[in-house]
């Protein structure tokens, strides 16, 4: 049983894991899904994972320059969310639906 | 060792947000996918928290559960999507060559993640451990103001840059194909 205790207290490690999965849904999503708007809610999910890692990190390092890094990822996702919902709301207006294969017709 | 409250919280919120973006995923109603992609945030921020990265966490909630996710729901309500449901598992060869690939990047970034040795890598790469035991919102703010303002201040570039852009999609009708336009494609 302590033995089973060793493995279940969490230490770095267990971050990266769920970090990694979390990346993986989200890679998952990016590749199964047609719809745009959900495409780019999938790319927010990996952001997210590797924010996670950044601060999982920085804690078990006791350095700050993780978060900081995070700061950054959070301004820069929010940036990406605009422009993308931005480039989605001109293929619906276009092709009244938000399916990613209508995005090989933008041009211009 | 025993199991502390932190390593129970880090259980509950993390397989809560485990559950969330699985729903975020395979939900078919990009309203529901919306909500849930809310709720995992929430839940990372909560883990955040149970990091000790107060100013992070407080970030997350904010600038996603807040504001990206208004903007998220904002597009779907604008265009009543929230009827377009979609069947996420088209069975076709493609699909599963997609889940395989995925299995197998989940089990390479899993096994990466579980087999990190932490204390191996630190001395290889001669980290040390700098001042504050635990990193605080103080040490956060002062190492952005000073060691990173320059990158602050690019971020702040971004953005501008990002409005610009944002404003410039918008003014546009959508699209440049004018030869198209009688019959618009439905793909």
């Amino acid at each position: 049983l302590s033995g089973l205790e060793s493995y279940l207290s969490v230490g770095l490690n267990h971050y990266l894991v769920l970090a990694g999965i979390l990346f993986s849904l989200g890679t998952m999503g990016v590749l199964l899904r047609r719809n745009a708007l959900v495409i780019l809610m999938c790319i927010e999910l990996m952001l997210n994972a590797v924010n996670l890692t950044f601060v999982a990190f920085s804690k078990f390092n006791g350095n700050v320059d993780g978060q900081v890094m995070v700061f950054f990822v959070m301004a820069i996702a929010a940036g990406e969310a605009a422009v993308g919902l931005a480039i989605a709301v001109a293929i619906y207006k276009r092709f009244k639906e938000v399916n990613i294969s209508s995005f090989e017709s933008l041009k211009g | 060792m025993s199991l502390s409250l932190n390593d129970g919280l880090f259980y509950l919120f993390g397989v809560g947000s485990v559950l969330a973006a699985l729903a975020v995923v395979f939900v078919g109603n990009p309203i529901y996918s919306a909500l849930f992609l809310a709720a995992t945030m929430s839940l990372l921020g909560a883990l955040f928290f149970v990091l000790e990265a107060y100013f992070i966490s407080v970030a997350q909630i904010t600038v996603y559960a807040g504001a990206v996710m208004v903007l998220f729901v904002m597009v779907v309500m604008l265009f009543d999507l929230g009827r377009s449901g979609e069947d996420v598992f088209k069975i076709s060869p493609r699909t599963f060559l997609k889940i395989v690939s995925v299995g197998l990047l989940c089990g390479f970034l899993v096994g990466a993640g579980w087999f990190f040795n932490q204390a191996e890598s630190l001395s290889s790469s001669g980290t040390k451990l700098l001042g504050d035991p635990v990193p605080s919102t103080m040490s956060l703010s002062r190492s952005l103001f000073s060691k990173y303002v320059f990158a602050f201040e690019a971020v702040g570039l971004v953005i501008l840059v990002v409005i610009v852009g944002v404003v410039a999609l918008a003014k546009t009708r959508g699209g440049t194909h004018h030869s198209e336009l009688s019959d618009p494609r439905r793909g």
